[in-house]
């Protein structure tokens, strides 16, 4: 019988993985152990969201639980409230 | 002198502007207004005179305002007040391209339903009603007939406020496509063709996106968009007709994710450079001599050359 050997998959260093990252910039840039995650309560169903540590004013995220659009409204500590409706005079 | 973005909402161009700034070395603060107050408030405690501020709040009218506000004491925006003010209103850029001989679709404006169903009934059915003020195609309607101009009006005349000046455009058969170009520092950088089966071709109402090729004759109209408007960034909506190209709508805020992977310009990074540019104080003369997408470093050089020359520049 033919035994295939299975590949072990050889995890990437944390330099590799940084330098893979910073080829595609934007969030994934950072090294995984800098990426800390907050939570934050969402103001509609209280349900509990995850957020990344380096989330940014005026960002929206979206509630797992009850699917509400939120924005985020202040840093420290993280704040956010339902994002509004769009407005008469938004866009370009 | 610090270049800063000031914002609301963090869509996906203003976190591309971000990420542009880091990539291509250049100091970005952003900003966000939360609940800052302004007019000698705290909102600009942190300003130096001589800042450029890169205006990207998600409303016009907070952008235009604020524009108002700096230009007040002195600071630059991008765009300025003026470009932001004309790119508003529809109206106000109708009647500027009509001054400088640009071809758009022909226009007229009412404040009453009467004068309203007499101008549509001028321009011939279709028409389409827009509101002077907007974006994302809100609130377009089109009218095939005088009964549906009536009701149009009749709604928009209970919405009241700015509603109550109509606004109405003869309907452009376009051949299922609209064109968005993109001007930054005064050169015509790249172009899309926004393809929908409705008649509203705006990519925020999902519609598909397709390179469109920089001919002469629509970088011409570009060209000349700019003589008479100015502006640091613009985006401007263009219809191609079987008489020729023609300009639909001016945007002084474009929203560009949908355009730079097809067009293959780093629309972030080249209004960033631009706005490097201007946050250095290059000279107007300097200014020319750099070419959107030219690395800072070279283009510094180039700023440097003039200044030492102080007001005649060599530079070819």
């Amino acid at each position: 019988m033919w035994v295939v050997p299975r590949t072990t998959p050889v995890r990437p260093s944390e330099d590799e993985l940084a330098f893979f990252y910073g080829l595609f910039g934007g969030e994934a840039r950072k090294k995984k152990e800098e990426i800390v995650m907050a939570n934050v309560t969402c103001v509609v169903c209280e349900g509990t969201i995850s957020v990344a540590s380096d989330v940014m004013e005026g960002e929206l995220l979206l509630c797992p639980d009850c699917g509400t659009e939120l924005e985020v409204v202040g840093l420290s500590p993280l704040r956010v409230q339902e994002a509004p409706e769009v407005q008469e005079d938004w866009g370009e | 002198m610090a270049l800063r973005m000031l914002y609301t909402r963090l869509r996906v161009e203003e976190k591309l502007l971000a990420q542009a700034a880091e990539r291509l070395g250049i100091s970005l603060s952003m900003h966000h207004l939360g609940e800052d107050f302004w007019g000698g408030g705290e909102g600009e405690e942190s300003f130096a005179p001589g800042d450029l501020l890169l205006l990207r709040c998600i409303s016009h009218g907070e952008n235009e305002l604020l524009a108002s506000h700096f230009a007040s004491r002195g600071w630059s925006t991008v765009n300025s007040r003026e470009v932001m003010a004309c790119c508003g209103s529809k109206g106000e850029t109708s009647i500027l391209l009509e001054s400088a001989g640009i071809p758009q679709p022909a226009f007229r404006f009412a404040f009453s339903a009467e004068g309203a169903l007499k101008a549509a009934q001028d321009l011939g059915y279709p028409v389409v009603f827009k509101p002077l003020g907007g974006s994302w195609g809100r609130l377009l309607a089109k009218a095939d007939t005088p009964e549906v101009a009536e009701a149009v009006i009749e709604h928009k005349m209970q919405l009241g406020g700015q509603h109550r000046s109509l606004y109405i455009q003869e309907y452009v058969e376009k051949e299922g496509f609209d064109v968005r170009a993109f001007i930054i520092g005064g050169e015509p950088r790249c172009a899309i063709r926004r393809y929908s089966e409705h008649w509203i071709t705006n990519t925020a109402r999902g519609g598909r996106a397709e390179r469109q090729p920089l001919e002469e004759e629509l970088e011409n109209l570009l060209h000349r968009v700019y003589d008479v408007l100015g502006g640091d960034f613009l985006a401007v909506d263009c219809f191609a007709t079987s008489s020729g190209w023609m300009v639909n709508e001016i945007n002084d805020g474009g929203e560009f994710r949908n355009s730079i992977d097809i067009t293959g310009v780093d629309i972030p990074g080249e209004l960033l450079e631009h706005c490097h540019a201007l946050a250095e104080g290059f000279p107007a003369k300097c200014r020319k001599h750099i070419k959107p997408g030219e690395a800072i470093k070279r283009a510094s050089r180039k700023a440097a050359a003039c200044r030492a020359e102080e007001e005649m520049c060599t530079l070819p």
